[in-house]
C-alpha cells in the first residue's frame, strides 16, 4: 500500500464511483483507507449513500397503494 | 485456527456498507459473491490492524477466504461470524496509542532535525515523553513549530515538515480518530531521509503500530499467510 | 452499492409518482402522470428509459414541465494549498453526521425541487430507476464521460440540497 494515501480532492472525485462500484480495486482500498483517516470524507461518504438510499425509497414508497 | 480480526463502528456497524453487525453476534453472515472491495465480509490479519483503526474490535471467524484477497493489508472471505469484542480496545487504548504514536513523530521529526544540525530542536522533541498532560502537549506542538520555522530558514524543508507534523499530531488529537495520528506518524516515518526503506518508513512504521496493539490487547497473532491457502 | 441496486423495489407507478413530484411545474399538488394499470417492477433499461421518457412527455404536453432555471446549491469545501505539506486536505470543519430520520419521501422532493430540472432527471433515471449512466444518453444529451460528471455533480448538489432541508427541518 502506498505510504501516502490520495488526498480529500482525490477522494471526493472517487467517492462516485466508488458508490457505484466503477473502481479499481486498489483504489478502492486506498479510498477506503482515507476514509478513516479523514473524519470530513467519512461523514460524506456517509451523506451520499444517506441522501441515495433516501432517493431509493422514496422512488418505492407507496408502490402497494 | 488463524485469528481475523475486524474493527468497526460504534454499534457494531460496517464503516463502508453501513451494515449492522449488531444482534449478529455468532450467526453467519453471507458476503455473497466474494469480489475483493465490493462485495464479501472483510476483515484483516494481526500484522494489519494498524490499517484499519475503528471504535470497536472484534474477533471474527472466516470461511471462504479468497485467495489473494490478502494482498492490501486485509482479507475477504465468503462470509464471516462476529465471534467476540475486544474489550480492551477501548476510547482510553485508542488514546494511548494515539499519544504513543504522537511520540513516534516526534522522534522522526526529532532525526531529521538532528541530521539537520539542529541538536537542540531534536533534543527538546525527543525529550517530551509525558504527554498525558495537555500542557506538556502543547509545549511538544510548540517546539515543532519553532523548529520547523527554523530548519525552514536554514533550507532544510524536510526536518521542516516533520516538525510541523508533530504539532499536527497533537492538534488533532482531540478532533480527530486514533487512526489520523496513526497516518501521521506513517507519513512521518515515510518521509524520513537517509534510511533503508526496506526497514524503515511507512511499512516499518504500521508493523510497530499492529505490534503495539497485539500486545497492549493481548490479541492472538494471525497465521501467516501460507496457511489458508 | 451499484446504482442499479436500488433499483429492484422501484415499480412503474411509484417512479410516476416520483417523477411527477419533482419535475412538474406543481409538484407534489399537480396530477401524477398516467401510471400503468398494474403495478409491475422496472424492466429492462430500455423499458424504464421508456417509462421516464412518457412521463417527461406527458408533463410537457399538458404544460406542466419544469423548466425553471435555478442554479443548483453549490457545496463548497476549501482544501489546503498545493504548497501546504497537507495539500488538497480539507482546510475546512467536517460537516455534521447525516441524521437519516428527517430524511423521509417529502424532503427528498423538496431537495431535488432545488435543483435544475436536467439534474432531477439524471439522479432520479440513474439513482432511483438505475439507469446505467452509459444509457442515460436516452434521455440526457451528452457523451457519457460527460453523464458521468453530470451525475456527479447532480449528486453533490443534492447532498447539499438535502442537508439544508434537514437543517431547516431541525
Amino acid at each position: 500500500m502506498p505510504a501516502t494515501l490520495p488526498d480529500c480532492h482525490t477522494a471526493d472525485r472517487l467517492l462516485g464511483r466508488w458508490y457505484d462500484g466503477q473502481i479499481d480495486p486498489d483504489d478502492a482500498t486506498l479510498y477506503e483507507q482515507h476514509l478513516l483517516q479523514c473524519p470530513p470524507c467519512l461523514v460524506e461518504n456517509q451523506w451520499l449513500r444517506a441522501a441515495l438510499h433516501a432517493l431509493q425509497d422514496a422512488a418505492t414508497e407507496g408502490a402497494s397503494q | 485456527m488463524t485469528a481475523y480480526w475486524k474493527f468497526l463502528l460504534p454499534g457494531a456497524v460496517s464503516p463502508f456498507a453501513g451494515y449492522r453487525w449488531a444482534g449478529a453476534e455468532g450467526a453467519w453472515v453471507d458476503g455473497g459473491a466474494v469480489t475483493p472491495c465490493r462485495t464479501g465480509i472483510h476483515a484483516c490479519r494481526s500484522e494489519d490492524l494498524a490499517y484499519w483503526l475503528l471504535p470497536e474490535l472484534w474477533s471474527i471467524d472466516l470461511d471462504g477466504v479468497h485467495p489473494g484477497s490478502d494482498a492490501d493489508h486485509k482479507v475477504v472471505a465468503r462470509r464471516g461470524r462476529l465471534l467476540d469484542r475486544v474489550g480492551a480496545w477501548s476510547a482510553e487504548t485508542e488514546r494511548e496509542l494515539a499519544i504513543d504514536c504522537i511520540r513516534r513523530t516526534a522522534d522522526h521529526a526529532a532525526a531529521e532535525l538532528r541530521a539537520a544540525g539542529d541538536q537542540a530542536g531534536a533534543e527538546e522533541l525527543e525529550s517530551s515523553r509525558d504527554l498525558g498532560d495537555p500542557d506538556r502537549r502543547t509545549a511538544l506542538a510548540d517546539a515543532g513549530a519553532a523548529a520547523a520555522a527554523r530548519a525552514l530558514a536554514a533550507g532544510h524543508r524536510e526536518a521542516a515538515r516533520l516538525a510541523l507534523y508533530v504539532a499536527d499530531a497533537v492538534e488533532y488529537l482531540d478532533s480527530c480518530p486514533v487512526a489520523t495520528i496513526a497516518y501521521i506518524a506513517a507519513r512521518a516515518a515515510h518521509e524520513r531521509t537517509g534510511l533503508d526503506p526496506d526497514r524503515y518508513g511507512h511499512d516499518a512504521e504500521r508493523d510497530w503500530q499492529s505490534r503495539w496493539l497485539v500486545e497492549r490487547l493481548d490479541l492472538a497473532v494471525s497465521a501467516t499467510r501460507s496457511e489458508d491457502l | 452499492m451499484s446504482a442499479g441496486d436500488g433499483s429492484a423495489g422501484v415499480s412503474a407507478a411509484s417512479l410516476g409518482r416520483l417523477l411527477a413530484a419533482v419535475l412538474s411545474r406543481r409538484g407534489a399538488a399537480g396530477p401524477a402522470v398516467a401510471a400503468p394499470d398494474h403495478q409491475t417492477a422496472a424492466g429492462t433499461v430500455s423499458e424504464r428509459c421508456a417509462l421516464i421518457s412518457a412521463a417527461v412527455a406527458e408533463l410537457a404536453g399538458r404544460g406542466d414541465l419544469d423548466q425553471s432555471s435555478a442554479d443548483p446549491p453549490a457545496p463548497a469545501a476549501s482544501y489546503f494549498e498545493p504548497d501546504h505539506r497537507w495539500a488538497g486536505w480539507r482546510a475546512d470543519d467536517p460537516p455534521e453526521v447525516p441524521d437519516t430520520a428527517s430524511f423521509g419521501r417529502d424532503a427528498v422532493v423538496r431537495a431535488l425541487r432545488r435543483l435544475p430540472p436536467a439534474m432531477r432527471l439524471a439522479l432520479v433515471a440513474h439513482d432511483a430507476a438505475g439507469i446505467p449512466v452509459e444509457d442515460l444518453h436516452q434521455l440526457l444529451a451528452g457523451t457519457v464521460d460527460q453523464q458521468i460528471a453530470f451525475v456527479d455533480t447532480a449528486r453533490r448538489a443534492y447532498v447539499a440540497a438535502l442537508a439544508a432541508e434537514a437543517a431547516g427541518a431541525s
